[in-house]
């Protein structure tokens, strides 16, 4: 199956999609690693990893694949973009922290990042996910954070065309 | 043919997955994007439709 799984959610206390069980959204600034069954979160790796492979296998390079994803979804992305083995063009979250405690393979060191972000998000906190993300800024690699006043726990339209340009500029694509 | 389709990307629906692949040009790159809790691939299908980018684009 390459969807998320449906899983019952103590947090949501209802069933659903989910990449990983969710556990508290009630988390810190350092203990945002909380959120989630670790074991929920390996597995479903596993699954984004395959799906990794068999587009570098179309594409030819590995740095022309991209992984991201919006809250869950992105954390999820993060945690499987820190764990593949080959150098990927980018990383895209959307309202999602980072897991600061996770180590990045040392093929990801000159992997790019968007992070995009409703201040006015109370569901997935700018301000929690901000020293997990700005950890990912070692100066090393491109790091493009677009945060939006007025937004909450989704994407707008600039965040649409930010991400575009960010793609583009990755792939020193010519503006359409 | 999807009913999604438009004039920038095929779409193409396998299971719960769906792929974006721009249209009369090979992907120079892929975006693959996971759904957020309790949402599905075609939850963000629309978004990426709109927006008029060239990556192909995987939704899990």
């Amino acid at each position: 199956m390459l969807t998320a799984p449906t899983r019952y959610n103590k947090f949501y206390e209802r069933k659903g999609t989910a990449w990983f069980e969710i556990n508290t959204l009630n988390f810190s600034q350092e203990d945002a690693h909380k959120v989630f069954n670790v074991e929920h979160a390996d597995d479903s790796v596993d699954i984004v990893c395959k799906v990794l492979d068999n587009e570098v296998k179309a594409l030819g390079d590995s740095r022309r694949i991209f992984i991201g994803g919006f809250s869950a979804g992105g954390s999820l992305a993060s945690h499987a973009w820190k764990a593949y083995k080959k150098p990927l063009g980018g990383l895209v979250l959307y309202s999602a922290t980072s897991f600061r405690a996770l180590e990045t393979a040392k093929e990801q060191e000159n992997s790019s990042v968007f992070w995009a972000h409703g201040l006015d998000d109370c569901l997935v906190p700018y301000k929690h996910c901000f020293y997990n993300n700005k950890a990912l800024e070692d100066g090393k690699r491109r790091f493009v954070h677009i945060k939006r006043d007025g937004l909450g726990h989704g994407v707008d339209r600039v965040v649409e065309l930010e991400t575009k340009r960010f793609l583009e500029d990755i792939m020193g694509l010519s503006k359409l | 043919m999807n009913p999604m389709s438009n004039s920038i990307y095929d779409v193409t629906q396998e299971g719960t997955t769906i792929t974006l692949s721009p249209k009369g040009q090979t992907a120079r790159q892929t975006l693959v994007f996971l759904p957020g809790w309790a949402e599905s691939a075609a939850t963000w299908a629309p978004y990426f439709l709109k927006g008029k980018s060239t990556p192909r684009v995987i939704f899990l």
